[in-house]
């Protein structure tokens, strides 16, 4: 197995990478949390507060399912995706057997609210694609 | 890609400290913001250069730490102050003022056109007045014509500059100041560990 030297710095390697936080951003901020601004959106996307978290906005949990399943599987390794979307669950009180059985919920819905929360989803992560492979 | 996001940052901090923030300034910011890498990318370049070149990785994470810091304390609070929405919106009106005057001045020139056309129907065909109001129509045409295509062009300037302006009107200095402060705070740790690797330790 290879030595890792960058010990230190490891410790702030994201699960949820910094760009993608901010993409997504507009997309979740006072929709499916309370206000938070762009640097506490990154840690909480990242778990990395113990004892701070986002303030949930009640009844959005199907929304707060698409956004997981959508960032999950942008996550590499997949285990490490499927880790992250286990302890954000867990954050945001939500099963894995009610994320399992309406995840894609929003993605299946012709209700209005749910097509323009999922399209902004979609155009986020569009836009953070988008901007992983602009010519440098 | 470490040397060249602080040449990056070193650009956007002189922007930002140099000069009131124009559309073109604030557009360079929003294009240099996306090319920028992600942080966990400047850790995997690290450990790469950290086996071979440990001088090297220093060197250039030390102007890293200086140009985030120098970001963070003097060209952030600067940034905050800036509009970005409203310096979108005013170079995409702008664009649009334009089109909007050329299009207005196009329509007399087709109601004048009209007139003359239907003039026609009335006239007799050899009249002289007839070859007269004709001359004037396909001139009020060709001058119509050459109109509606500098207004077609207008339109597409328009265009363009909405899709330029999109940009900046989405971006928000909050999202430089994330990326960056992580950028500061892994230029700390990459420091930490070379301090740490020289000395021996595992």
């Amino acid at each position: 197995m290879k030595k890792i030297l960058m010990k230190d710095a490891e410790q702030f390697r994201d699960t949820v990478s910094a760009k993608l936080c901010n993409c997504l951003y507009d997309a979740c901020n006072e929709v499916l949390f309370e206000f938070t601004t762009p640097i506490m959106f990154s840690v909480h996307m990242n778990l990395r507060s113990e004892h701070d978290f986002f303030q949930l906005i009640k009844f959005k949990q199907l929304h707060i399912c698409y956004m997981v399943y959508a960032v999950e599987k942008l996550i590499s390794p997949t285990a490490l995706g499927k880790e992250w979307s286990s302890l954000f669950l867990k954050r945001c009180g939500i099963s894995q057997t009610y994320y399992k059985s309406h995840r894609l919920d929003d993605a299946r819905s012709d209700v209005p609210a749910n097509i323009e929360f999922r399209e902004n989803i979609d155009n986020a992560i569009k836009n953070w694609e988008e901007m992983r492979h602009a010519p440098r | 890609m470490i040397n060249e996001l602080v040449q990056n940052l070193n650009s956007i901090n002189n922007s930002i400290e140099g000069q009131e923030m124009s559309f073109v300034n604030a557009l360079s910011i929003v294009k240099l913001y996306d090319e920028m890498p992600e942080p966990n990318n400047l850790i995997d370049e690290a450990e790469e250069i950290a086996a071979s070149d440990i001088d090297a990785l220093e060197k250039s994470v030390i102007k890293l730490k200086e140009e985030s810091e120098r970001f963070l304390c003097v060209g952030m609070p600067m940034l905050k102050e800036v509009d970005f929405k409203a310096i979108a919106q005013n170079y995409s009106r702008t664009f649009y003022n334009k089109f909007h005057k050329a299009e207005k001045e196009l329509t007399a020139y087709w109601r004048e056109y009209c007139q003359f056309n239907n003039r026609l129907d009335y006239l007799d065909f050899d009249s002289r007045e007839y070859i007269e109001t004709e001359k004037r129509c396909e001139k009020d045409k060709t001058e119509h014509d050459e109109r509606q295509r500098v207004v077609r062009e207008l339109y597409a300037e328009y265009e363009q500059a909405n899709k330029e302006s999109a940009h900046v009107f989405r971006f928000r200095a909050d999202f430089l100041g994330a990326v960056i402060s992580r950028y500061r705070d892994i230029a700390t740790a990459i420091l930490a560990d070379i301090k740490r690797i020289r000395e021996g330790g595992s």
